[in-house]
């Protein structure tokens, strides 16, 4: 199905999972996840050593969120090419040589190590946000900070409708396959098929559209409970800030 | 006048493609009737309820709830009064979770947060899944959908209660606990159905309807028992009332 392509239920049931770090308020976790990634990239180009103690967050969040480390390598993987394409010509344009824990290197191989280890820092960090927040959730938590109304509504209708849809898609697929009698599935066909699918969309928006109006939808979506920030919110959040900003300026770097 | 009755006078509807679903429909329903709208596929059973909830205003004709015209000014207020459950769950069900789904409704109410939490839980309660308020919708079975997807209504608590296909795709489990909740319910209320059988066991009162004209309207123990009438609008006897051959 669409949706097992997509990896949406394996994110989800993970997210889903009640731990410490899920119950720890979206919004609170989201700022403090985009500050950490400011610290970190805050630091000179050739740093090494000032970034090793901000392993301690996502290090954090993986152990007391019981995320599956497999899951968080299997998703840096896939973002790694991105990385090894901005940094690695470092090592051929900078051969200034450049001392690290007293081991004389070329300038550019330092700083494409500072480069990986700023990715898996943010990056991980990201992947385990999601991974210990519901995506409801962490989008209601970013209108809580600002980001505008609508990207959370487009968001939790896409969360909710992607399992509907996921499932409509896979009945028009097989109700071809069952018509079909093994021939090969041509151009004309895809196309009535994705009209079929676009049609289904169609309806199926006007129908949710019209169920959310008649329960008095007016654009906006109120939540219960939301908001109340709790003192183990702001003791996390409190703990986590000040290690970020000692480490930034008491560790070592300039 | 009672805030619970509802009058269709001559109410005629077609869609923007052409098809005129209803043409000319008029009927009363009173405080605390309970009425089966039945008729073949494409009867325009499910256009017939939309208008009673303003989702669709009529091309003529007009419709009146507790003695209020509804129309786009007025449907706001309506709304409050009546709840529509439709027929499929998963067009209504798409909060991150069961208790903030069912909570929609009543905060978009302006009721305070206690209230809201009141009416939640009691909903919640009254059909049976609040043990299911933290799941998320899209991990539930049918009839449990089904079950929130009723509280999601309930938790409004409405004068009118307007039901499209309740038993379709329910296990007769599921399906008699949707039949006992409907008994429980004692304002007003509208099924639109294929279920007779349903029909038989919770309404009074029935209108037949077929290519969007009333056919016939009156007391359930008349109407679902006269198999020429059904049969001529292309329904049968309920089964429990059928006549099994066995060979
Ligand atoms: N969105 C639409 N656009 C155009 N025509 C429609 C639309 N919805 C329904 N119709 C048509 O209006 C008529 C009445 O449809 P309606 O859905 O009200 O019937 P119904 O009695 O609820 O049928 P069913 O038992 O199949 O649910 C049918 O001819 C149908 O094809
Ligand atoms: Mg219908």
């Amino acid at each position: 199905m669409l949706s097992d392509h997509l990896h949406i239920r394996t994110l989800d049931l993970i997210s889903l999972r009640d731990t410490p770090v899920h119950r720890i308020d979206p919004r609170v976790k989201l700022l403090l996840t985009l500050l950490f990634s400011f610290f970190v990239v805050s630091f000179p180009r050739y740093e090494i050593e000032g970034l090793l103690p901000y392993f301690l967050y996502p290090v954090f969040l993986l152990l007391l969120g019981r995320v599956p480390v497999g899951f968080v390598m299997k998703r840096l993987l896939v973002l790694s090419p991105f990385v090894v394409l901005v940094g690695i010509f470092n090592p051929l344009l900078d051969r200034h040589p450049y001392e690290v824990g007293g081991m004389v290197m070329a300038g550019g191989w330092v700083s494409f190590a500072s480069i990986v280890m700023r990715f898996i820092l943010t990056a991980g960090a990201f992947i385990l946000l999601s991974a210990t927040t519901s995506i409801p959730s962490l989008s209601f938590a970013m209108e809580g900070i600002g980001f505008p109304r609508v990207f959370s509504l487009q968001i939790i209708l896409l969360y909710r409708y992607i399992f509907v849809l996921g499932e409509e898609v896979y009945r028009v697929f097989r109700a071809r396959e069952v018509r079909s009698f093994g021939r090969p599935l041509r151009a004309g066909d895809l196309a009535d098929m994705m009209g079929s699918i676009f049609m289904r969309t169609l309806d199926r928006s006007e129908r949710v559209h019209r169920a959310m109006v008649s329960r008095g939808f007016d654009g906006r979506i109120r939540r219960p409970r939301a908001g109340r920030i709790r003192g183990r919110d702001i003791l996390f959040f409190a703990i986590f800030l000040s290690l970020f900003i000692s480490f930034r300026f008491y560790g070592g770097g300039p | 006048m009672s805030h619970h009755t509802i009058t269709f006078e001559g109410v005629w509807f077609a869609y923007p493609d052409g098809t005129e679903a209803l043409r000319g429909v008029s009927f009363t329903i009173s405080h605390g009737e309970a009425v089966g709208i039945i008729g073949p596929n494409g009867a325009g059973k499910s256009t017939l309820l939309l208008h009673i909830n303003g989702s669709l205003l009529p091309s003529r004709g007009r419709v009146l709830i507790g003695g209020l015209e509804v129309s786009k000014g007025t449907r706001g207020e309506v709304r409050r009064r009546v709840g529509l459950v439709f027929q499929d769950p998963d067009d209504q069900l798409f909060m991150p979770s069961v208790y903030e789904d069912v909570a929609f409704g009543p905060l978009n109410m302006g009721l305070g947060e206690e209230e809201v939490e009141r009416r939640v839980d009691k909903a919640l309660r009254w059909l049976g899944c609040y043990h299911l308020r933290d799941r998320p919708p899209h991990r539930l079975s049918t009839g449990q959908k089904r079950a929130v997807s009723i509280a999601a209504v309930m938790a409004m608590e409405p004068d009118i209660l307007i039901m499209d296909e309740p038993s379709s795709n329910l296990d007769p489990r599921s399906r008699r606990e949707v039949i006992s909740f409907l008994n429980g319910f004692i304002h007003t209320k509208i099924i639109a159905t294929h279920d007779l059988d349903l029909v038989l066991d919770t309404c009074q009162r029935v209108i037949l309807l077929n290519g969007g004209v009333v056919k016939a309207d009156g007391p359930a123990g008349e109407i679902l028992l006269d198999g020429k009438l059904l049969e001529e609008n292309g329904l049968e006897l309920p089964l429990s009332c059928q006549r099994r051959q066995w060979p």
